[in-house]
């Protein structure tokens, strides 16, 4: 097929796509204006419950994950004392092992912290703050949990360095992410980068469908400008930092 | 990937593991496990070390193999 012609098919992908959004766009609206008070219903229950049982939710999710974190540190460890009198092929394979459980509780430590604290966050009463027994069940999750985080991640980072003394940085450290990723070679640097443009892009779907949900939110269930305005912040926060680090970079050394 | 290797058996040769070998290249022992799996094709800085490694040149450690490609 001559380029011209590819280049013609674009378009032609583009205005069939933005007509199939469109009608698509119409018809979750009028299902949406249809449906809009058992919407109006089933949100508020949602928020309704998660305020009168967020405390004992947040309080399971909390138990589930110390206990699966000292399980995988309790298997590294045993692992890792195996390690000492393997060779060859089964060291090899202990030592993949050893790397999975310990990718393996740097994933559970991420997400558990983001989870933890977005509801955290969704189940404060704003009313009521210090007298309501909720709200104090909630603080004391949040402490217990907030110092296991931060105390299991440390430990992370320390059967890591004791592996491998040419690993850098203290994780209480600001300076940390840099100095961790300076410490790893040519393999690890190019894991972690494509590993981060992934991220980056699976976020920009994020953000656009949250930029939409805060959008009909708005519409439907009359919420205010606030939660767009964070939306749109974080999103033309991502696209500068993005474009000012591919700028910054055009001339950089890049390895 | 186009490019296959012979580094495990080069590494057995010398008598090391993956760590040891990794210590003595400056990588860690997962990059040397990527690269004897074919899962990562090293720079030309690390090929070269580990030639010099082995006292071999990089062509008898890594060879580049045109992939077939539809007409």
């Amino acid at each position: 097929m001559p380029r011209g012609g590819k280049r013609m098919n674009s378009y032609l992908k583009l205005l069939v796509t933005m007509l199939i959004s469109g009608v698509g766009g119409g018809i979750m609206g009028a299902l949406l204006v249809m449906g809009e008070s058992p919407l109006k219903l089933a949100a508020g229950a949602a928020d309704y419950g998660l305020r009168q049982y967020g405390w004992l939710i947040l309080g399971i999710l909390g138990v589930l994950y110390i206990i699966s974190s000292l399980i995988i540190i309790s298997r590294t460890k045993k692992l890792m004392a195996r390690e000492e009198y393997a060779a060859g092929d089964q060291l090899e394979q202990l030592e993949e092992q050893i790397d999975f459980s310990y990718d393996l509780g740097c994933v559970i430590n991420n997400i558990f912290m983001a989870v933890f604290f977005s509801g955290f966050g969704l189940a404060l009463r704003a009313a009521g703050l210090a007298g309501n027994w909720r709200n104090m069940v909630l603080l004391i999750c949040l402490v217990i949990c907030g110092l296991f985080v931060s105390v299991h991640r440390i430990w992370l980072v320390r059967i890591m360095q004791k592996r491998d003394p040419s690993k850098k940085g203290d994780p209480t450290d600001f300076k940390y992410n840099r100095e961790w990723i300076e410490s790893c070679d040519e393999a690890e640097r190019m894991r972690i980068y494509k590993t981060g443009y992934k991220a980056f892009a699976a976020a920009q779907w994020v953000l656009i469908l949250s930029w939409i949900g805060t959008f009909l939110s708005k519409l439907y269930f009359e919420t205010g400008n606030g939660p767009m305005v964070i939306v749109s912040i974080m999103w033309i926060a991502q696209m500068v930092i993005h474009s000012y680090y591919k700028f910054k970079l055009r001339r950089s050394r890049l390895e | 990937m186009p490019l296959s290797n012979r580094l495990k058996e080069h590494r057995a040769r010398l008598g090391v593991n993956q760590a040891e070998l990794g210590k003595m290249a400056d990588v860690s022992r997962q990059t040397i496990s990527l690269i004897e799996r074919g899962d990562y094709s090293p720079s030309v800085t690390l090929a070269l070390k580990l030639a010099g490694i082995f006292q071999v040149s990089v062509e008898d450690i890594f060879t580049y193999y045109e992939e077939e490609q539809d007409a």
